[in-house]
């Protein structure tokens, strides 16, 4: 029970980055991000393909060209196979998913916000068929093994408790961020450019830039949390990335937890994972004929919590902060403000 | 900090001093004072129009909505340091004006040019960002941004507005939020709306809510300031603050561009008045020549009486 709550953690950790980026993309900006999948699955992949060891008897090969696997003799292999280092795997499925997001923003964030919704989704949709049809390149249906895990030498609970120490780690420093790029004066003009963007262009903002950088900075947080993900695992494929799991959840969770609102994205990521898996955990006691339909009943329960959300507490559990800068003090306007203030918050918390 | 700020920008805190805050009757002689004036800077535009092009330039600048033509070869220029009136029915094209000067619609026809320099075809943050700041007429202020920083989005080239200063560079971000705060709430006290601070301003009411607007116009460093009925909504006593804050901003030597429909604000503050109809430039004069064109009686003063 214990490695299971380790091992509960662990998830979390990866569902409040997901969370996180989502609200600097949706909470924070208003962009209409429904293809989540598409950046956790390319972070994914990316790191697979890095990480995993060179396949058997072609070591010498696959040197620096990358094109290898085991497709020559074995019939399903991969990409890659160039046995980096788990670290530099995670770094560049992260910016992986950060390019894959340059020329989506480029292509839709001059449209209306549906238009992202739209091409988000297609996109996801597109990049799980391809990676599952694609065989030769992504290994299919049959996915990617061999994933190497962060530690070498540890027994299987050794390797998820650092996993999860690592993992919660991550999630802290990427909270510092979006918590410090948030609640600052690139927070404030990405909230009124999710208010009203002909305000912020009559301000001398570059609307478009600034939701690039929403979209991208979302984008490589998503692909940290899908290497991640990949190495926590040590297999990947492409059922992973379906919409309820890679998109919908972390939807769910954000709007649980409290949109706008970054310790509401972790909170929800907490609360809607604790649902979801316990629900999981609860079917293994079920007789068997009914297992199947417990499954399908956990997504009605996931549907129902966010409808009862939404009616009743639309905010989410936390809601949004009216003030955006961390920097600013609140308090009636003082008619001596020329005089400087002294004292200022130093926290990243007010 | 604040005093080298209030060099660049309009200080209101000596606002209320042109105003003089003794009541009304202070502020009418003001605004008589304001209104002999005006043959006084007449002779001054004469003597600056030769060797200095206008700042802003509107050349046979035309715009159509289907078949409605809301802007039709107008032209006027405006020149620096004084403050134009536009007027006109309403429908005459004032807005879309503003509208084609900001970035916010493009002409089909015509150039348009800041300081010389053709703008025409600019997006609306890059002619903002050379120095331009205009007002909405149906006030649009960000709802779920309390009154303050409404105010404090406004500034240009904050640095806290890159991710990476907000990580790297915090101190820097911190004294500058820290100025803009207190310049902020010096603009909501010259506007009386600091007891509102911290609201949400989506809870303001419309009068308040176009003072915001002014508010952030004051925040941005602009040299040329479009205000599209700055005075609709605004209570009776604010609006002699309204008038001393917009002449103060005149005397500071910034340009004023302003739609009005109130014929007795347009007579105090303006220097110079564009009349428009149906899309069409009417007339252009001082508000008392304009005043007393029959072409001017006929499409405005007559068709509002």
């Amino acid at each position: 029970m214990g490695l299971y709550l380790v091992s509960f953690l662990a998830m979390v950790a990866i569902y409040g980055l997901l969370t996180l980026a989502l609200n600097v993309q949706w909470g924070s900006t208003g962009l209409f991000n429904i293809g989540i999948a598409a950046f956790f699955a390319v972070g994914a992949y990316t790191t697979a393909i890095l990480t995993t060891p060179p396949p058997a008897g072609v070591l010498l090969a696959t040197g620096g060209v990358g094109v290898g696997g085991g497709a020559a003799g074995m019939g399903v292999g991969h990409w890659g196979g160039l046995g980096w280092p788990p670290v530099a795997g995670i770094v560049a499925g992260s910016v992986a998913a950060a390019l894959l997001a340059i020329p989506v923003g480029l292509l839709t964030l001059r449209l209306r916000g549906d238009y992202l919704a739209i091409a988000t989704i297609g996109l996801a949709e597109t990049l799980r068929l391809f990676l599952k049809n694609q065989t030769d390149w992504t290994g299919g249906a049959n996915g990617i093994g061999d994933i190497p895990q962060f530690f070498r030498g540890l027994t299987a609970s050794g390797q998820t408790i650092l996993f999860t120490l690592v993992a919660a780690a991550i999630c802290a420093v990427a909270f510092i961020l979006v918590q410090a790029a948030t609640r600052s004066p690139w927070g404030r003009v990405l909230r009124a450019i999710r208010d009203d963007e002909a305000v912020v262009s009559a301000t001398g903002k570059n609307v478009f830039r600034f939701r690039l950088q929403a979209l991208v900075f979302g984008a490589s947080i998503m692909g940290l949390a899908g290497a991640l993900y990949a190495h926590y695992t040590g297999f990947i494929s492409p059922d992973a990335f379906e919409p309820m799991n890679a998109t919908f959840l972390v939807w769910v969770m954000l709007i649980a937890g409290g949109s706008g609102n970054n310790w509401g994205a972790l909170l929800g990521a907490l609360v809607v994972w604790g649902i979801w898996s316990g629900s999981d955990l609860l079917t293994g006691y079920i007789p068997a004929a009914w297992a199947t339909r417990a499954a399908a009943l956990r997504v009605v329960i996931i549907g129902v919590l966010l409808e009862a959300i939404l009616v009743w507490r639309p905010r989410g559990l936390l809601g949004e902060d009216r003030h955006v800068s961390m920097w600013v003090k609140p308090g009636p306007a003082s008619a001596q403000a020329s005089t400087p203030r002294t004292s200022a918050p130093s926290t990243l918390e007010r | 900090m604040s005093t080298s700020m209030s060099v660049d920008i309009a200080h209101p805190a000596s606002a209320p001093a042109v105003a003089s805050p003794a009541g009304a009757g202070a502020s009418t002689t003001t605004a008589a004072g304001l209104s002999t004036a005006v043959p006084r800077s007449a002779p001054a535009q004469a003597f600056i129009s030769p060797p200095t092009p206008p700042l802003l330039e509107l050349r046979r600048v035309s715009r159509s909505f289907g078949g409605i033509r809301a802007v039709d070869k107008v032209s006027f220029s405006v020149q620096p340091g004084t403050i134009t009136g536009l007027i006109g029915p309403n429908g005459a094209g004032k807005s879309t004006v503003f509208n084609l000067v900001t970035g916010y619609l493009r002409p089909d026809s015509g150039v348009i040019r800041l300081r010389g320099e053709e703008i025409t075809h600019l997006p609306p943050h890059a002619i903002v960002r050379r120095g331009v700041a205009r007002t909405f007429q149906i006030p649009r202020e960000i709802p779920s941004l309390t009154v303050r920083e409404n105010l404090m989005l406004a500034p240009g080239d904050q640095a806290g507005e890159l991710p990476w200063n907000a990580w790297f560079r915090r101190r820097q971000v911190q004294a500058e939020e820290q100025r803009w705060a207190d310049r902020a709430d010096e603009i909501l006290t010259l506007l009386q709306l600091e007891s509102l601070a911290d609201e949400y301003a989506g809870h303001l009411s419309g009068g308040q809510k176009k003072l915001l607007e002014l508010g952030r116009a004051l925040m941005q460093d602009a040299t040329l300031i479009l205000l599209d009925e700055p005075g609709a909504g605004v209570n009776p006593t604010l609006m002699h603050r309204l008038v001393a804050v917009l002449m103060h901003l005149r005397e500071q030597g910034r340009t004023l561009v302003l739609i009005e429909h109130d014929m007795d604000l347009i007579t105090r503050l303006c220097d110079w008045v564009v009349v428009m109809d149906n899309g069409r430039p009417l007339t252009e004069g001082t508000p008392q020549q304009v005043q007393r064109e029959p072409r001017v009686l006929e499409a405005y003063l007559g068709a509002s009486a």
